[in-house]
């Protein structure tokens, strides 16, 4: 007679050390669209100006609704605007998202509704370890959403959004650490976390 | 007053969108395991193939023990690899004796000891490429045993039957992660299998050994107890005692009339003025972490590794001053990034760093060890350093580095781990 047991996942799977490699062409290539889509801008005759724009917000989904903050600096021409962007995303698990932010001003006007997309990796921090785990790694961020802003005065514009984020990690667990009799065993378990996010803030 | 509208009406509206849109996302969370079923073969069919007249892939390396010019490698569960080691720059994989859940191996004249489950096996290697079981030693490692408790998956030990492979079947299930109640209520069965077997006469192994033989006594450990064997009979080994060791023990290394014995907790060691039944006369405690020790006449040398089931230590060195095996004491910590396994010959120290590769330092001053040179590129285990040689196991296999010279470190050989 066979009884079947729940155990082993992949003998051996990815590093720790291998995940960072993995993160970094991503990082690279994020970098890389960002010096290219500023260059395009500087090389026109027309007005770029640098921005930052801060937010603090909520991410609600089927979990929770936790906090989240975000930063980004960039570029701005006369109704786009694009930059990097990096924040703490509190759920579920506290993630660092760093993404390429675009967004399109519906208007040139300075009050105006806006779209927005972001692209990116979100890394779970080290210290983020469950017992028994083995390694875990970030995985795909991205977000899109509409939101509207006007100014507050004439440096300083309240910028209100509202849209759709994602983002993805796993981890790998020793499903059995106190065995040896058996082929070691991991559990790869795969987060995909669907939220809505809501965020205020202010954009110089 | 038009900004406040605005804003009202903006609040609003994200409110309702985030009301009606929130119960339409989902989060989707997925488990990835192999369901597992063994194989079984009949225990009298098992010990009869258990002879040297096999060979077979480097897959799973284990513990390592070199006796004469020769290597022992174990493969985790399934045997021992003979490596004809007569030249450190070709070593050649002579033959494979099949002992299914084997993982610790010591040796001494033509004698190997084995485990195979719960029992001992004593193997005459006189011709290493002509092993022969001498005897089988039943219900020595009881925590070897599977499911003792019954409880999980419900395989009970029939002793007449040997497990002796696993049928494979990957599946993904929808699931958050239940890592927590099985953890803690087996974490006192823990069985650490990663590594190699120590002697000190007639052998020599590595820090992460649970077996360790010191003149007519094979000793080894489980999880709770130190167990001295005799065996001045190698075809009628005796277990004459266990002794209470601690908790959680994972390794042990002979020094001279000594035994320091390694657990997740702390550094226990044993005098063998009486060998039959060693007595412990210092204890030494630390954070939890897996602790492997090497040792010598004024210090010890343990490696602390945070993370899977070792617990939450931070990742470091200790150098202990144990001139007095009573009271041992902490002389300095050395911060490392994921330390193993660790030899020490002479001025010396290998540490198997884990990703952070093999690191050799100058320990001419225990108190001010330098790093003379890191190897990359490997993610080591454990190190037996013996005549200028250090043999290396590795994730990827066994490499074996030339340290005559310790500014010139250079890789003799490797046999690496088929995929």
């Amino acid at each position: 007679m066979t009884i079947p047991i729940q155990t082993t996942f992949t003998s051996e799977a990815g590093s720790l050390y291998q995940n960072r490699i993995a993160m970094k062409p991503k990082i690279y290539l994020v970098l890389v669209l960002i010096l290219t889509i500023a260059s395009g801008f500087a090389q026109s005759k027309a007005k770029i100006k640098f921005s930052n724009i801060t937010q603090f917000g909520t991410l609600s989904g089927k979990s929770s609704t936790e906090y989240q903050m975000q930063t980004v600096n960039g570029v701005k021409y006369k109704t786009i605007s694009a930059g990097v962007g990096v924040g703490l995303d509190n759920y579920y698990e506290q993630t660092i998202p760093l993404f390429l932010d675009i967004r399109k001003n519906f208007y040139g006007r300075s009050s105006t509704p806006f779209v927005y997309g972001d692209a990116g990796y979100s890394f779970l921090p080290k210290d983020s370890k469950l017992m028994w785990e083995i390694d875990h790694k970030g995985g795909t961020y991205y977000a899109a959403g509409i939101g509207y802003e006007f100014p507050l005065d004439k440096k300083v514009k309240a910028v209100f959004d509202i849209g759709y984020s994602y983002k993805h990690f796993s981890r790998k667990i020793d499903s059995e650490p106190w065995r040896s009799s058996i082929p070691h065993n991991y559990d790869r378990y795969n987060y995909s976390l669907n939220r809505i996010s809501i965020k205020a803030g202010l954009s110089f | 007053m038009k900004k406040f509208l605005t804003i009202v009406f903006g609040c609003t509206t994200m409110a309702f969108l985030l009301f009606f849109l929130q119960g339409c996302l989902k989060d989707k969370v997925t488990r990835t395991y192999t369901i597992m079923t063994p194989v079984y073969e009949s225990k009298t069919t098992v010990l009869a193939n258990i002879k040297s007249d096999l060979q077979a892939e480097v897959k799973s390396p284990g513990k390592i023990f070199i006796y004469g010019n020769y290597i022992f490698l174990n493969e985790v569960n399934e045997g021992v690899h003979i490596i004809d080691n007569s030249n450190p720059s070709n070593p050649v994989v002579k033959s494979f004796i099949p002992i299914p859940g084997n993982v610790d191996i010591a040796v001494k004249g033509n004698t190997l000891y084995a485990d195979m489950y719960t029992d001992l096996l004593s193997i005459d290697i006189s011709d290493p490429l002509n092993a022969k079981l001498l005897k089988t030693v039943a219900d020595v490692f009881p925590e070897r045993a599977y499911d003792v408790t019954g409880m999980y998956g419900g395989i009970v030990p029939d002793k007449s039957k040997i497990i002796v492979d696993w049928i494979k079947k990957d599946t993904t299930v929808e699931g958050e992660p239940n890592i927590y109640s099985g953890g803690i209520m087996f974490d006192s069965q823990k069985d650490f299998a990663l590594a190699s077997a120590a002697v000190a006469a007639p052998g020599i192994g590595g820090s992460l050994a649970r077996f360790s033989i010191v003149n007519d006594y094979l000793y080894a450990v489980d999880h709770h107890t130190l167990k001295s064997i005799l065996i001045t009979d190698p075809s009628n080994p005796k277990l004459i005692s266990n002794i209470p060791g601690g908790f959680d023990i994972e390794t042990i290394y002979p020094f001279k009339d000594k035994l320091f014995v390694g657990s997740m907790t702390g550094l226990y060691i044993f005098d063998l003025t009486n060998p039959a039944s060693p007595a412990m006369k210092g204890t030494f405690s630390h954070a939890r972490a897996c602790d492997p020790v090497v040792a010598d006449d004024n210090y010890a040398y343990v490696t602390l590794k945070e993370g899977t089931s070792c617990g939450p230590a931070e990742d470091e060195l200790l150098v202990l001053n144990v001139a007095n095996v009573s009271a041992p004491t902490l002389l300095k910590k050395y911060s490392m990034q994921n330390p193993s396994g660790l030899a020490k010959d002479g001025s010396t120290l290998f540490i198997c760093d884990g990703t952070g590769g093999l690191k050799v330092f100058d320990a001419t001053d225990a108190l001010n060890i330098s790093l003379k040179k890191q190897i990359k590129g490997i993610e080591p285990r454990d190190v037996i350093a013996w005549k200028n040689n250090a043999l290396v196991i590795a994730k990827e296999g066994l490499f074996q580095f030339d340290y005559s010279n310790p500014n010139n470190i250079y890789l003799r050989s490797r046999i690496t781990v088929s995929k």
